[in-house]
């Protein structure tokens, strides 16, 4: 297929899954949703370590700044599962085009991709209002200290780890969109189950150490463990981390979630295309 | 590739079948779409697949189009194996089926067609000049936009017949293109597609329909498909042809309760078909007999079950006769049975 159709169809899907995130509002209803979303998520997490250090009697800035970072950046799994989860739905129930997006040159693949990328744009801004409001809220509405040197980010590996993840996500999306290809029975709460999992043994509130065994061997699995991991490490730079280890287990467990994710959208889209399931409608 | 040898050299049919078969998984028991269907349709032509609902058309495009495999058998188009080879296959079709959402319905008529033009990998350049030659050949320019969402049932079928030619395909499929359309707008697409294909000298057409008078109009040959059987194939008038030694009577009677189904298996009765009006209480009655004189028996009947006779009169074979000779029954007893099993 050639680059430029690939490229065109990206472009396109980006534009169109913009237009369908932001239909339901006018601009300055969806302008208060699109900022209150994350910050709300943010301030769930930081009154739960409020309340931890009322009960405790001890405040603890590094406990804080792991959870403030581990769960802006969760911002990107919510957002590419959201998205990659509900796209199959959405186009071939509710907009009924999927049978005509499937059978352009453009591919199902690259479109996919398309919408996913979207939901990175939006993962990015609520990223940086997070932190930015994060810190506004935090250090000088309820007096914790957010122990950031913001001029002595890592950028250049913060962006190389943000790359990697971003295609780890995109990978596991693609293994969601291929179950949603062959069921229409489970596509509103596969998004909350992965993100939940992932949440859960990822690292994003609390040390995967903390884990029972079984649970750091399903925490070592994955690549969102890593992604965090180095995330952390860019912003804090804690001193015995061992950067490059952690790359590589991210890169491993990258190219082990594309295999996997490509191999089950594969096969979903044979299945889809020897049940009929490309254009099957449904009812309610 | 497949290739056929003809006196204009080394080419493909546009679209070839080869004992096509396909099964779906009923509820019960396994349900036979489509019975080892074998055709094929040459460049340039206009195909129609005539049948009732649940004849097996929209399975055969479905495959055609590389929607859905076959459960055995081969199909191309193109030239191309649609199971082994649908990226190349999607490279040289479209797909316009009636009734559907032509696409999104949050995004306005350009936009929509702007959208599909990116996919097909069209210039941009290009992509504005086909769009805005397409919207004005169909008229719906004015509603360029317009969101899909608040257009009429007959303005979203010519933004899908626009989308549908948007990447200048080769070969076109419509799935009852004109279902749900009045009759001003069905005639209309009817004519656009027609002058369409001539225009693309080799734009070949592959039409299904239950609209006997579509079929009879547009196609230079027509398939007649029953329960996924192909029964018949040829030009409409040659298929027509074939009736001329029968008698075809059409009748009017008074009361909805008329039943003709005492004609089935009658000596000399080829096929009948019904239907009925509420409205008007009346129920219409056509039926092929070998002999004239044949009909004569059925009326006497008929004065049995105590109904009027309103209209009695002699027609010329349409492509329905065509459908009650091979089958022995109408399309709307047919659409019966069908939804009956």
């Amino acid at each position: 297929m050639a680059i430029g159709t690939i490229l065109r169809t990206i472009k396109q899907a980006v534009w169109l899954g913009w237009k369908v995130e932001t239909n339901w509002a006018d601009p300055v209803v969806f302008a208060i949703y699109y900022l209150i979303k994350p910050v709300a998520g943010l301030l769930i997490v930081g009154f739960i370590f409020l309340i931890g250090s009322v009960v405790s009697g001890a405040v603890n800035p590094e406990l804080f700044m792991f959870l403030f970072i581990g769960n802006s950046f969760f911002i990107y799994v919510v957002q590419i599962m959201m998205t990659m989860t509900m796209l199959i739905h959405e186009d071939r129930a509710h907009y009924e085009v999927l049978k005509h997006i499937y059978l352009t040159p453009g591919s199902l693949q690259w479109y996919i991709v398309g919408r996913a990328l979207n939901g990175v744009m939006n993962a990015s801004v609520s990223l940086l209002l997070t932190l930015g409001l994060g810190v506004a809220v935090f250090q000088y509405g309820l007096g914790i200290p957010i122990q950031i040197d913001w001029l002595n980010i890592d950028f250049g590996l913060l962006s190389l780890t943000l790359l990697l993840g971003i295609v780890c996500f995109m990978a596991i999306g693609f293994i969601l969109c291929g179950i949603n290809i062959m069921t229409s029975k489970v596509q509103f709460m596969l998004n909350e189950y992965v993100s939940g999992t992932l949440y859960l043994f990822g690292g994003v509130v609390f040390l995967p150490e903390l884990l029972p065994q079984w649970g750091q061997h399903i925490s070592n699995a994955l690549p969102i463990t890593y992604f965090l991991r180095i995330v952390r490490f860019s912003f804090l730079h804690q001193g015995s981390f061992d950067v490059q280890m952690n790359l590589l287990y991210l890169v491993a467990t990258m190219i082990a979630t594309i295999l996997v994710g490509l191999a089950v959208f594969k096969v979903a889209m044979f299945k889809a295309r020897r049940d009929g399931l490309i254009d099957k409608k449904e009812e309610y | 590739m497949r290739f056929l040898v003809s006196a204009r050299g080394l080419m493909p049919h546009a679209v070839e079948t080869q004992n096509v078969v396909r099964v779906f998984k009923g509820n019960h028991k396994p349900v036979k779409a489509l019975d080892k269907v074998s055709i094929t349709i040459e460049e340039g032509e206009i195909f129609g697949l005539l049948g009732p609902n649940g004849a097996g058309k929209t399975t055969l495009i479905k495959i055609l189009t590389t929607l859905l495999l076959p459960t055995s058998g081969e199909a191309y188009v193109g030239g191309f194996n649609v199971a082994k080879e649908a990226h190349k296959v999607r490279q040289v079709i479209s797909l316009v089926s009636g009734g559907e959402t032509p696409g999104y319905g949050i995004l306005s008529a350009n936009e929509n067609l702007w959208f599909f033009s990116q996919l097909y990998g069209l210039p941009s350049s290009t992509a504005k000049a086909e769009i805005k030659r397409l919207m004005a050949d169909l008229e719906f320019d004015e509603y360029a936009k317009t969101r899909m969402s608040k257009l009429s049932t007959g303005y979203k079928q010519r933004l899908n017949l626009a989308r549908g030619l948007l990447n200048n395909p080769t070969i076109l499929f419509l799935d009852e293109p004109t279902l749900g359309l009045d009759v001003l707008t069905s005639k209309n697409m009817r004519s656009y597609i027609v002058d369409w294909a001539k225009r693309e000298k080799k734009g070949t057409v592959l039409l299904t329909t239950h609209y006997m008078a579509e079929a009879d109009e547009m196609c230079d040959r027509v398939a007649i498909i029953d329960r996924g059987r192909i029964l018949a194939c040829d030009s409409p008038l040659r298929l027509k042809q074939n009736l001329k030694e029968n008698v075809i009577i059409k009748a009017e009677v008074s009361s909805v309760q008329a039943d003709f189904s005492f004609v089935e298996g009658m000596k000399g009765v080829i096929g009948y078909s019904q239907t009925r009006s509420i409205q008007t209480d009346t129920t219409s009655f056509k039926v092929m007999v070998t002999e004239e004189r044949i009909f004569s028996n059925i009326m006497s009947k008929l004065e049995e079950q105590n109904v009027k006779i309103l209209s009695v009169n002699k027609a010329e074979p349409t492509l329905e006769d065509v459908y009650i000779s091979l089958v022995g029954r109408g399309f709307e007893q047919e659409e019966g049975a069908a939804h009956e099993t």
